[in-house]
């Protein structure tokens, strides 16, 4: 296959460090190319709570992309910079370093990618993937249903095949970005025939056909970034079924598995910046004649929080070496998501705390401490021990198929 | 108890059943989740309540004007409408300023008639140490329920354990609005200029201690009745909600969490009637208060997480319990200074030996 056809006009040539050999001359390039361009495309927004709306992660994201820093893990002849996951983590560690938000079209390119290149046929990853690697498609994710959240295999959105097309009726719901995505990885039952879980097939969804209502449901935190989707009559066409009918759960199941080592690890290298911010916030914070910081209760929980990120860095590093060697990270992936999740909510947790009274200023309110992201952060983590898999379902996968226990 | 099974009452069982039915028809969560701000139209009618029903009064004197009951029948108050979610400054006005019209006297005794008729509402300010002067320009954010406030009340507690009061009436103030996490608690800035004259007042530390105490175990009855409301809500939903072909209630992870929050709020329960009952001390008080906002966040947290994403959704009512109770808790320095506080007294009783 030929790179030229996955170069998109909108893609520069990319910047000289992204060939380093050296770890270190990677990151040192890399930082200056941060310091650089953020304030640069960030402007005024530079150390405001606009920096994490959604507009802007999407213009930066775009930037990214278009600087040719994307795909990066994918191989070259797909248009990816083919470098080790350890080169991406470190990608991740330095942008949460240098402040920048996180990215809006992530399933795009932690989860829709990888799954293409690995199920996609050639003409599949020609149509698709270009336009993921520009940032000019966004994706979203739609899998769960009002009947079918953390029991998966009980979708029961139906694509029934007529001559070329698949023709879709039912609905999704909690799917995240559906409102501003350009396609679907769409889960749907082809047949009701056997166990469920035989009976589902993966499509690539056009969102603009004709038939696609979107309904924005608001979050706690007050935003509204995920979706109510209905299928009224929506004709995809064949040709965008990835892999073989009703062969969708394993593409699922391994989907999750791209999820948990490509996803997550942004997420968990954030996670040292962000405790390095409450640290500042504890040093920062003053009342009653007393600073935060020298709470010896919030200092052990400091402590406590920097113990289980270095667990958390650990755990990430190894299924980083075995997604590299292409091992599943199975029940590790479970014991990640976990530690990762309530770890995040217990230090946005210990943040409340520190905060004592400014809790009660509302999560968009720019007079609060970083004007309200404490605030916003501390509710948005309530999501995270739900989506991708409850802490309930990761305990129940570590307990029967990592212990072996009885199901 | 159950969900069906009505709380055992602290005080009058009678009073407990006639808020809970009150308050039962006037408790729109949904004109909440469905208004951007929430607030201001629901804490008026919530206050019209209690004022015409003589709550806001509960612990006036008979002869100003008030119910002359006492903390105990706060405590019903409070819990049921914690779970009720009542917008209003019930505590600074019906709990707090009638005890320290008892303890101090003056100015607060003064206003004693118009609270009881629910005329005057409070404010209340905690401030440090620097703040407290006779001209000193004060600032203080967030205040809750600072926009209706007739007056405003300030607390300053010294790290040495002096505790100083201050009245002023909310034209001495300015009055910013901010955004508000507690949908069910509208909060402002408010700014006292430095020329108003004020003073501060100092009570013995019998009468300081009484006065704290009223105000932790009426927040402590809120964070019960929320958390108690949490609970019989998400009790409900998993007994419903099936996934994998069962109800998701039958799985023991669920069952074991919600025991664990049960247990917590029953603790807390114990410790607020405890904490309630006349010759009850401060500590007892703190401990009613921490172990009840223990008990919430726990409760708060499991409700949202066995709701699954539903309970990440706005719409869904669940976030204003989480919501209040990050807002209870951050009251008087936050539930890690009260433990702190806790500790240190029960230490030092202990090493120099006293009761
Ligand atoms: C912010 C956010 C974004 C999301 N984005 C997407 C998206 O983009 N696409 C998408 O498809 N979905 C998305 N989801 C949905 C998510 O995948 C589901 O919420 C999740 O799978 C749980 O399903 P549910 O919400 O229906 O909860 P339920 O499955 O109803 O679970 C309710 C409770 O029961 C527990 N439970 C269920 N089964 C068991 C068991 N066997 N043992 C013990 N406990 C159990 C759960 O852990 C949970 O606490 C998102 C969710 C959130 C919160």
């Amino acid at each position: 296959m030929n790179n030229a056809e996955f170069r998109s006009e909108r893609i520069a040539e990319a910047p000289d460090f992204l060939g380093a050999e050296a770890d270190g001359e990677f990151r040192n390039g890399l930082r200056e190319w941060l310091a650089r361009e953020l304030p640069r495309v960030a402007g005024d927004l530079i150390g405001t709570a606009a920096l994490h709306s959604v507009e802007f992660r999407r213009k930066w994201e775009d930037h990214l992309c278009c600087a040719g820093l994307s795909g990066l893990g994918w191989p070259r002849e797909l248009g990816g910079h083919s470098l080790p996951l350890g080169k991406q983590a470190i990608f991740h560690e330095e942008c949460a370093r240098a402040g920048a938000p996180l990215a809006v079209n992530m399933i795009g390119h932690g989860i829709v990618a990888p799954t293409i290149i690995a199920y996609g046929s050639a003409e599949q990853k020609r149509r698709f993937l270009p336009s993921i690697l520009d940032n000019s498609q966004v994706w979203c994710q739609g899998y769960s249903e009002p009947g079918a959240g953390s029991d998966l295999a009980a979708i029961a959105t139906r694509a029934e095949r007529r001559g070329d097309v698949y023709v879709v009726n039912g609905q999704k719901i909690w799917t995240s970005f559906a409102n501003i995505a350009d396609q679907c990885l769409l889960l749907v039952r082809t047949t009701l025939d056997g166990a469920p879980r035989k009976g589902i097939s993966v499509l690539l969804a056009d969102m603009h056909l004709p038939g696609v209502s979107v309904r924005p449901i608001r979050q706690i935190t007050g935003e509204a970034d995920f979706n109510e989707v209905f299928f009224d009559n929506v004709e995809v066409p064949a040709d965008c079924r990835l892999g073989e009918e009703n062969a969708g759960w394993k593409i699922a199941m391994d989907a999750a598995n791209y999820e948990r080592s490509t996803y997550f690890v942004p997420r968990i290298v954030r996670m040292q910046a962000e405790l390095e911010a409450l640290v500042r916030l504890a040093a920062g914070t003053r009342r009653r004649g007393r600073t935060a910081i020298d709470d010896p209760a919030i200092r052990s929980a400091i402590g406590e929080l920097h113990i289980n990120l270095h667990a958390l860095r650990l755990y990430a590093d190894r299924i980083l070496e075995m997604a590299e060697q292409g091992v599943p990270p199975g029940v590790d992936g479970s014991s990640v998501k976990l530690l990762w999740s309530e770890s995040h909510q217990r230090l946005f947790e210990l943040a409340m705390e520190i905060l004592g009274p400014d809790a009660a200023l509302g999560p968009q309110e720019i007079s609060a401490p970083a004007q309200g992201r404490w605030g916003r952060d501390f509710l948005w983590t309530k999501a995270e021990t739900v989506l991708a898999g409850t802490s309930e379902i990761h305990r129940n996968i570590i307990a029967e198929r990592g212990l072996g226990l009885p199901r | 108890m159950s969900a069906d099974t009505p709380a055992p009452a602290f005080s009058d069982p009678l009073l407990r059943q006639a808020v809970e039915a009150a308050l039962a028809d006037a408790a729109p969560n949904a004109a909440l989740t469905s208004s951007a701000s929430g607030d201001a139209g629901q804490g008026d009618a919530h206050w019209a309540l209690a004022s015409q029903l003589g709550w806001v009064g509960t612990l006036v004197p008979e002869e100003a004007g008030g119910l002359g009951l006492d903390l105990s029948h706060v405590a019903d108050l409070c819990e049921v409408m914690g779970r009720n979610l009542f917008c209003g400054p019930f505590v600074e006005t019906a709990v707090l300023l009638p005890a320290l019209a008892a303890g101090i006297g003056g100015e607060f005794a003064q206003l004693l008639p118009d609270a009881a008729s629910g005329t005057v509402r409070i404010g209340f300010c905690e401030v440090d140490e620097e703040d407290v002067g006779e001209a000193k320009a004060i600032s203080v954010s967030p205040v809750e329920h600072a926009q209706s406030a007739t007056h405003f009340i300030f607390l300053c507690e010294a790290p040495d354990g002096c505790v100083s009061w201050m009245l002023a009436p909310s034209a001495d103030a300015e009055i910013a609005p901010l955004q508000a996490m507690d949908l069910t608690c509208p909060v402002a800035r408010v700014d006292i200029k430095a020329a108003s004259p004020r003073k501060w007042h100092t009570p013995d530390e019998g009468a300081a201690a009484r006065i704290l105490a009223a105000m932790h175990v009426a927040i402590a009855a809120d964070l019960l009745g929320m958390g108690e409301a949490a609970l019989a809500r998400t009790v409900d939903h998993v007994s419903g909600r099936k996934q994998f072909g069962t109800q998701v209630g039958a799985f023991q992870a669920i069952k074991h969490r919600l025991a664990d929050c049960y247990m917590a709020l029953s603790g807390a329960r114990l410790a607020i009637s405890h904490a309630a009952r006349d010759g009850a001390s401060r500590h007892d008080a703190v401990l009613a208060r921490i172990l009840a906002a223990d008990a919430a966040r726990k409760t708060t947290a499991a409700a949202i997480q066995l709701h699954g994403a539903l309970g990440f959704s706005w719409e869904m009512d669940l976030h204003l319990y989480l919501k209040r109770m990050l807002r209870l808790s951050g009251r008087n320095g936050g539930t890690n200074r009260l433990r702190a506080a806790a500790s240190t007294s029960f230490v030092d009783s202990v090493i120099n030996g006293r009761p």
